[in-house]
Formats: C-alpha cells, structure tokens, sequence
C-alpha cells in the first residue's frame, strides 16, 4: 500500500516549480510583513531614524489604554453587525422581488446594480456631495420637502457620521448581496416550486417555507463575508471622513494608517497592525469554524 | 381552494407592494448616481444657487473636458497596464498551483493548502507598513510595477481556491491516459489543464480584473506622482485639487466609472458572475 503511494507520489522537484511562485509570493508579502509588524511593534521607530529602538511591550500597553484605539474596535464591530441586520434582509427582499419579477423587472435588476458599477473611492466622494451641509443632494431633498429642520451637517457631526458612513456601506454593498442570493434562489430545481404550487402553497408560503431555507448557504456566506470584510474596511471611511470628526467614525485600519503614516508613529501603528490581525485572523477562524459545523448538523 | 388558483395566477406576478418596494429601492440606488451626472453638467455658481437634484442650465461637457485634459487619462492607461498584467501573472501563477492542488499527490498537500486558506483572511492593512518599507527598500517607490508584488500575492489565495474547484470537475482519465502515453507532468498541465479550465480562467480573470480596477491602499501608499496614479488615485488627486468645485470631481466620478459601465453592457451576466466568483466558501 505505502510502496504503491510512493509510486504514484509526483516528484518533489515537480511540485515544487508548481507551486513556488504562489508561496514565495504569500511568504513574502503576506507572512512575513505580519512577522515583521509584530517586530515593529515593539519599536518606537517614527519610519525615518535609523536606529530603531526597542521599548519592549510599550506600544501594547498604551493601546490597551487608548481610548481610540477601542473605539476604532468598537465601530469596525457595529460596521459588522449593523452590516449583517442592514445588508442580508434587504438583500434577500430585493432578490425574491427580482426573482418574482422575471423578465418584467430586468430595468429594476439593472438599476439596482448601478451602485457596484462604482469604485469605493468614487463613492465616497460622491457620497460627500450627497451629506454636504450647504449644496448636499439630502439636505436638498429635505428642503424641497419642507422637511429643513431635519437637515443635519451628516459627516460633520459625530453623531450622525457614523450613521452616515454605514449607509453608505449598505448602499454599496447590498446590490453584491442581492445578486448572490438571486443567483442562489434560480438554482432551486422549478420542479420544487411547482410541486409547492400544486400543494397550494401561495407566494409567501413558498418563500419563506422554501426559498429561503433553500439559499441557507448563500446566506451564511454572505454573512461570512459580511463580517471578514467589515473588520477589514478602510477605503470609503478613510475617503469619505478619514475616520473623523474627532475620530466618530474611526475603524481598525484607518487608525492603524493615521498613526504610523499620518503621525508617523510606526511603532505604535504597527501594533495596532498587528493587534488588527490578531482580532481579524481569530473571529474570521471562529465565524469560518461556526458556520461549517452549523452545516455538517443540518 | 382559493390559495391554490391565487398562487398559481399571481406565481410570475409581483403584488403593489411589491412593485412600490422596487421604485423606491430603484430612486435609492439610482438617484445619487443622477445626482452626479447633473451637477457634472453645472457651473460651480449655478451649484451653489439651484437644487440639487435640479437639470443643468446647459449640458455643455466644459467639467467633462476639463477632467479629459488633467492627469485622468494617465490614470487610467496606468490602470489599464497595471490590471491586466497582474491578471496575467495571477492565471499564470495561480493556475499552476490549482493544478498541483487538484491533481498531483505530494506530502503536505493539506497543510499547504490550509496556508492559503489562511491567505484569505490576513487583513491587507496588518501588512501594510512592512510592505511599504520592502518597495522602498527595493528603489520601487513611486513606480507602477510595485503594485504588482502585492496585487498579485493578495489575490492569489482567492484565485487558487476557485481554480482549484474548477480543475477537480475536469475527468482525471484524460491526464490518466496522457500519463499512459508517457505525457510529463509540465506538458499535461499545458496541454489538459490549462484549456480544460478556461472558464475558470475567466472567471479568476474577471473577479480580479474588476477588484484591482478599483484598488485603492496599495496605489495610495505605493505610489505619489500623478505620472504613477492609477485610476482611484487620479479621482483622489484630482479631489484633492479641486475640493471646492464639486461639478468637476462629480464629472470626473461619472467619468471612472465609464468603464465598468460599458463592460458590464457588453457582458452583463458574465460580469456578474465574475464578481460573485469570490463569494466562494473557503
């Protein structure tokens, strides 16, 4: 048995050209950058002196005392868990009307995709128009619908900004949802929702008896990327508000950029770096670990 | 009784409910984008005088023009070069390691594999100090290709695990009786795996080619002059110069995203799942 194994074993030498390029690649610009932010970590290095002095476990014991530092946490956590009750329902509302509409709802399916269409960046900036206080699109609106008093300074006032920021976030991204689901949902054999027909089943009773239990997959999914990717999220947040006013909407990875290339502290933004991955790396395992047992129990 | 002819009459139907839901989503997801087109078109007095959501006076492309004039073209040649090629690197490296994964037996498959699993979940921004460093450290600051290293390294776990799937469907009796026929493993990976995969090819080719169209923290930690921005940097730069004139960066907003526009005209479903490629289960 074992001698019939090495038999049919490719050389070393042959898997090695094969697969050299992908791990050189991930060995130097994936592990090795985590190794070296830990290293860093314990620096105070400011990015240009050439000395980098060590002072040991400083950064950590100041980020575990800032303020910030928590609340960047905090909001990367309300990003994940507002984007999961925001994203998924509607997402899943919007695919069962296109999925009920047919050929008669292409023009819905194709508007409704117009927001992918556009890079972060340019919807950020787009967005700052929308919010703006004097000329914005919202403040507009509720002008024109006598509504003035509750126009608000939206990414100007840290009570709202955040809000302001999440909403956009959703508008981005629940097209992308939207789409996964639909996708799911026209995977479903019409055998079944005839047969669910025929047993009088009436369109309510078939989505939610059927449809969706069905795309349970495509919806786990979808929250797994929900998650990984809120905790990660930097581009709109940093274009849009820069995780500001006074810090409201700071997340993870924007207060890891402003330490170490706006202050040019990159020893302590190194440590948040690396304490950004401990926290990425660990829920990513558990939620990734979760929803596999949850589908090996059902 | 009545349920029953109900659900069959109104099966392909959408209630008024629904129909509202729809037009209301539509203005939701629509309205910002006209929004933008329109101020496009306006003067900055007329911006600050009008509506927002107003029509133009005149539907004189002058902000158009003048985003054709700056850095924007630049921007997007340098977007062009860089996504196309670190696509090309992408197939080519990731395909290879798609191969050995689905199809070559070696000792510490499953942990090599579990490694680039773990590659989906390393967040970019924990690494991106010391890469910042390395491209300085190799003189490649401020240079297109520096993206590349990390453009491609970051999008090979995602495109392995998808090509991987797609070249486990193809029958292993075809490179079996290669094999049989004295074919190595090199040639039988060029002359069977590679154009047996071509529709996950495409699919890696999209998904990537649509991700790195809009990248933005590498290009913005990599790079500085306007000669090296790649799209999103030239809106951000663009931005930056022109805060005050809002119908100029809103011209220049609608203008990125032409292209996406138009390809998605052109392939429409194939885009589309394309991008929901990597909604894959690692």
């Amino acid at each position: 048995m074992s001698s019939r194994r090495r038999v049919r074993r490719t050389s070393n030498a042959t898997v090695a050209v094969f697969l050299a390029p992908t791990f050189i690649l991930l060995g130097v610009f994936l592990i090795l950058p985590i190794v070296q932010s830990f290293q860093l970590s314990f620096t105070d290095w400011d990015g240009v002196a050439p000395v980098q002095q060590q002072v040991g476990l400083a950064n950590w014991q100041e980020l575990a005392h800032d303020p910030t530092f928590w609340l960047s946490v905090k909001n990367s956590f309300l990003l994940a868990s507002v984007s999961l009750i925001i994203q998924i329902p509607i997402g899943l509302a919007l695919a069962v009307l296109l999925d009920r509409g047919g050929r008669k709802f292409k023009v819905f399916k194709v508007g409704f995709f117009v927001p992918l269409l556009m890079s972060s960046v340019a919807v950020a900036f787009l967005f700052q128009g929308v919010f703006d206080f004097n000329f914005g699109l919202l403040n507009s609106l509720l002008n024109t619908l006598h509504l003035d008093a509750y126009a608000q300074d939206w990414l100007g006032d840290p009570n709202y900004a955040i809000w302001a920021v999440l909403s956009v976030v959703s508008w981005q991204f629940i097209p992308f949802y939207m789409l996964l689901f639909l996708a799911a949902m026209q995977g479903i054999p019409t055998e079944l929702r005839e047969a669910s027909m025929i047993d009088g089943a009436n369109k309510r009773q078939y989505t939610f008896g059927i449809q969706i239990p069905l795309i349970k997959g495509a919806i786990a999914t979808a929250a797994l990327l929900i998650i990984i990717g809120s905790l990660k999220y930097f581009d709109l947040i940093w274009v849009m508000t820069a995780g500001g006013p006074d810090h409201a909407t700071t997340v993870m990875a924007t207060y890891m950029y402003e330490s170490a290339f706006k202050a040019n502290r990159v020893g302590y933004g190194a440590a948040i770096a690396s304490a950004m991955f401990l926290i990425v790396f660990t829920v990513s395992l558990a939620v990734m670990w979760l929803s596999r047992r949850s589908e090996k129990t059902s | 009784m009545k349920d029953n002819t109900e659900s069959l009459a109104e099966r392909s139907s959408v209630g008024p409910v629904g129909w509202v839901i729809a037009c209301l989503w539509l203005l939701v997801a629509v309205v910002p984008f006209l929004y933008m087109a329109f101020t496009g078109f306006k003067t900055s007095d007329e911006m600050l005088t009008e509506p927002a959501l107003s029509l133009p006076s005149s539907w004189a492309p002058t902000n158009y023009v003048n985003v054709l004039q700056s850095s924007f073209p630049r921007g997007l040649l340098n977007s062009v070069l860089v996504s196309a090629a670190s696509i090309v690197l992408i197939v080519i490296i990731a395909s290879m390691a798609s191969w050995a994964f689905s199809r070559l037996r070696f000792r510490f498959a499953g942990l090599l594999m579990a490694l680039v699993v773990a590659g989906l979940i390393v967040p970019l921004h924990s690494t991106l100090i010391p890469i910042y460093l390395l491209i300085q450290h190799l003189g490649l600051y401020d240079k297109l290709v520096a993206l590349l290293f990390p453009y491609v390294a970051f999008a090979l776990p995602i495109s392995i695990i998808i090509l991987t799937g797609f070249m486990r469907e193809i029958p292993k009796e075809l490179d079996e009786s290669a094999t049989i026929d004295g074919a190595g493993p090199f040639r039988i990976f060029y002359r069977i795996g590679l154009p047996l995969s071509r529709a996950g090819i495409i699919t890696i080719a999209i998904f990537n080619a649509v991700t790195l169209w809009n990248e933005f923290v590498f290009a913005y930690v990599l790079t500085s002059t306007p000669a090296n921005r790649t799209l999103p940097l030239t809106i951000w730069d663009f931005q930056g110069q022109y805060s005050s004139n809002l119908p100029a960066v809103m011209a220049a907003l609608l203008l990125s995203a032409v292209p996406l526009v138009l390809t998605y005209m052109v392939f429409q479903e194939r885009l589309v799942k394309g991008m929901m490629a990597g909604a894959v289960k690692a």
